[in-house]
């Protein structure tokens, strides 16, 4: 058997004990084959070794060797499709998640509808704050694989923050039971949390909290920056309230109060209509009109709105991000199809 | 003989002007203000140099070559730091820096000029209030409005408690309702009381409010104008007629301005303000999921830092995506600030006047 062989052996070992970690005399193993077949100039051999770092939690010299790897094999799309999946398992996931994209980006030009691929990269776009991009990739993933729980995971959240779509919230409500039963981890519930909430679910919503960080064990220092990252975004989720922006009775309250800039340049073009109106003709029709008061009270609530949208998905969508991906990355190994994206498998028929 | 005889015609700008002044000007063949030392014949000089630029049968061009000699190509701020240095020390009486400043203000120096020359007046006590009003108020030459409203909080802060506090927090006032379209400043400069601040600072809180289309404000804008300006007639008989020319254009469309200042607040970032209420809200939110848990520190997550860090600036209030309205309430607003300098340099020289010239 060859030295790659050994390695891909090592490696599938190493995911199937993986224990919220990777086991060191296992995955060391496999990095030392994945060197021994690298030797040989293999390319994924090098993208292996690096991976087996990465997820020893050596990421500097994992990103590093996958930096090498692109620039001597600029056309394999394994190295980049390596980097942005350690990207996206780093501790500072939104520090990382420019570069993830541009390396998922890149193997999705290499490897064009590959269901993993463009599901991570719209992971990663979400967590840069590209969100429209981000919902056309989950898009892009769901209609490759329509059960893919990770890209409905996504998608429901950027249409609940991003797109205002309330709708969406059953989705993340109904997609832990469905997951668990796929073998994905408990973090998944997390995304149960923000539908419980958006629906002014608020007992439900901390049931879900619980069920997400109930598997940690309380005060371990390894894992209280996991359980108190998910409660910080929590509390904001709670700052932020239930239902979408600038609906119902949220209405005022988003905008800053009564006494906001938002309410009080509303009164100051009112005002000014009223004024424009008494003037008669002392106010020259070629300056200004009505009409253009009019429109430009209807173009500030639809920036407003749409304003509004944007910042509500940088806050949630992003903390989502920065809460759920390192939790993912502690209880989940890599998934296999990734790995076969980055053609760490054994091609023996 | 005329009390501004004191000055030499050499060193002071021709009327008309000729070729000979300008190549002095340019190869710097001139004595700056304050050249001569701090002496009390040169601030003689100084008055009679302004005079002269502003005197009825002046070449028009002259108030422009007075402003080159503000300061020298080859001593740059010099003269000014040995004034300062003068001032400081007791050996020159304040007044002297004074009508320095007054002349910088007078003769509408740029905004860069006006700092260069008044920097050195920022270490004497006396003077500082004055200096950090020709220093910080401005913006208009480069469009660093943000920079001049940062220096205005910095000086807002250290005279806070002092007499010219309530000054400062009227031109703060006035950079957020005019350039930042922020409504609460408009309640501040409702609140101040006209009377108790010096002339050219309410002149500029009543062009403030006539942008907003407050009643009475363009009445009290001559009215401040015409007290700046009182003392000034003998000296600068110029001045008047000049400050009332740029007035008027100021305040000639005031429908125009005001519906360019409305659309510039109508294109602020109105959502930004939703940031802050929802992370105000999220502090608030102290009752746990549960008490198995250690109570969480008012830390917040990265995402909301930076959500947060975007939002709340005078950049970002100021460079609304209107350009064309933001160009217009901008230069207007210029315009504005150079007639600002213009009263308190009046107002200042003739305050001082009788000190200088008995």
């Amino acid at each position: 058997m060859s030295a790659f062989d050994d390695a891909i052996d090592a490696l599938h070992e190493s995911i199937a004990e993986w224990n919220r970690g990777a086991v060191p005399g296992t995955i060391s193993r496999c990095a030392v084959c994945f060197d021994a077949a690298a030797k040989e100039g293999d390319s994924r051999a090098a993208v292996g070794a690096a991976v087996a770092r990465g997820l020893a939690g050596d990421h500097e010299g994992a990103r590093r060797r996958l930096l090498e790897a692109t620039a001597r094999w600029p056309d394999a799309a394994g190295a980049y499709v390596a980097l942005g999946m350690l990207g996206l398992r780093s501790p500072d996931v939104l520090a990382q998640a420019a570069e993830a994209s541009w390396a998922l980006t890149a193997a999705r030009s290499l490897a064009p509808s590959v269901g993993c691929i463009e599901r991570s990269l719209a992971v990663a776009l979400a967590a840069q704050g590209e969100f429209m991009g981000a919902l056309q990739c989950a898009r892009a993933a769901l209609a490759i694989d329509p059960d893919d729980e990770e890209a409905r995971l996504w998608s429901a959240l950027l249409r609940l923050y991003f797109g205002g779509d309330i709708t969406s919230a059953s989705v993340l409500i109904e997609l832990p039971t469905e997951a668990l039963l796929r073998g994905r981890s408990t973090a998944i519930w997390l995304g149960a949390v923000a539908g419980n909430y958006a629906r002014g679910e608020f007992h439900e919503a901390r049931v879900s909290l619980r069920k997400c960080i109930g598997v940690f064990k309380q005060g371990a220092t390894p894992e209280k920056p996991l359980v108190d990252s998910a409660r910080r975004w929590f509390r904001e989720l709670r700052g932020f309230g239930a239902g979408v922006p600038m609906t119902g009775e949220r209405w005022v309250r988003d905008v800053g109060g009564a006494q906001s800039e938002y309410v009080r340049t509303r009164s100051a073009l009112s005002a000014f209509r009223d004024a424009i109106v008494q003037s008669g003709h002392r106010c020259p029709s070629d300056v200004v009109t009505v009409l253009d008061i009019d429109g430009a009270l209807g173009a500030m609530e639809a920036r407003a709105r749409r304003g509004m949208l944007e910042y509500g998905a940088r806050l949630m969508v992003r903390g989502f991000a920065e809460a759920y991906l390192p939790m993912v990355a502690c209880l989940e190994p890599p998934p296999m199809e990734m790995l076969a994206a980055m053609g760490l498998v054994r091609l023996d028929g | 003989m005329p009390w501004h005889a004191a000055a030499s015609p050499i060193e002071i700008p021709r009327a008309p002007i000729d070729r000979e002044t300008e190549s002095a000007l340019q190869l710097g063949r001139y004595v700056p203000l304050f050249g001569w030392g701090a002496t009390e014949d040169e601030a003689r000089r100084v008055v009679a140099l302004v005079s002269r630029a502003w005197s009825t049968e002046a070449d028009p061009g002259a108030i422009d070559c007075l402003s080159v000699m503000l300061l020298h190509p080859t001593l740059g701020t010099r003269p000014m730091a040995y004034l300062s240095e003068a001032i400081q020390s007791g050996s020159a009486p304040a007044t002297w820096g004074k009508v320095a400043l007054a002349a910088a203000g007078l003769l509408g120096a740029g905004d860069a000029l006006r700092a260069e020359f008044g920097e050195p007046m920022l270490d004497c006590p006396a003077l500082r209030p004055d200096a950090l009003r020709t220093v910080a108020v401005g913006g208009a030459e480069r469009y660093t409005f943000p920079e001049g409203f940062a220096r205005l909080c910095a000086a807002e802060k250290e005279l806070a408690g002092t007499r010219d506090a309530e000054a400062f927090t009227a031109l703060r006032a006035w950079f957020e309702l005019v350039l930042a379209r922020r409504w609460s400043a408009h309640d501040t400069l409702r609140e101040i009381r006209l009377e108790s601040l010096p002339a050219a600072d309410a002149w500029l809180v009543s062009a403030g409010l006539f942008l907003v289309g407050d009643d009475g404000a363009k009445g009290r804008m001559t009215e401040y104008a015409s007290l700046a300006l009182e003392g000034l007639q003998t000296v600068a008989p110029r001045a008047l007629p000049t400050l009332a020319r740029e007035l008027a254009e100021l305040v000639a469309q005031p429908w125009a301005r005001r519906w360019d200042h409305l659309r510039c607040a109508a294109a602020k970032d109105h959502a930004a303000a939703a940031v802050r209420a929802w992370l105000s809200a999220a502090l608030y939110e102290t009752h746990e999921e549960g008490t198995e848990h250690e109570t969480l520190g008012p830390e917040m997550t990265r995402a909301a830092k930076e959500a947060r860090a975007l939002v709340g600036g005078f950049l970002l209030d100021w460079f609304v995506q209107d350009r064309e309205a933001r160009s217009r309430v901008d230069h207007w607003a210029g315009d504005v600030l150079r007639i600002y300098h213009r009263l308190h340099g009046a107002s200042m020289l003739g305050s001082a006047l009788d000190e200088v010239i008995g």
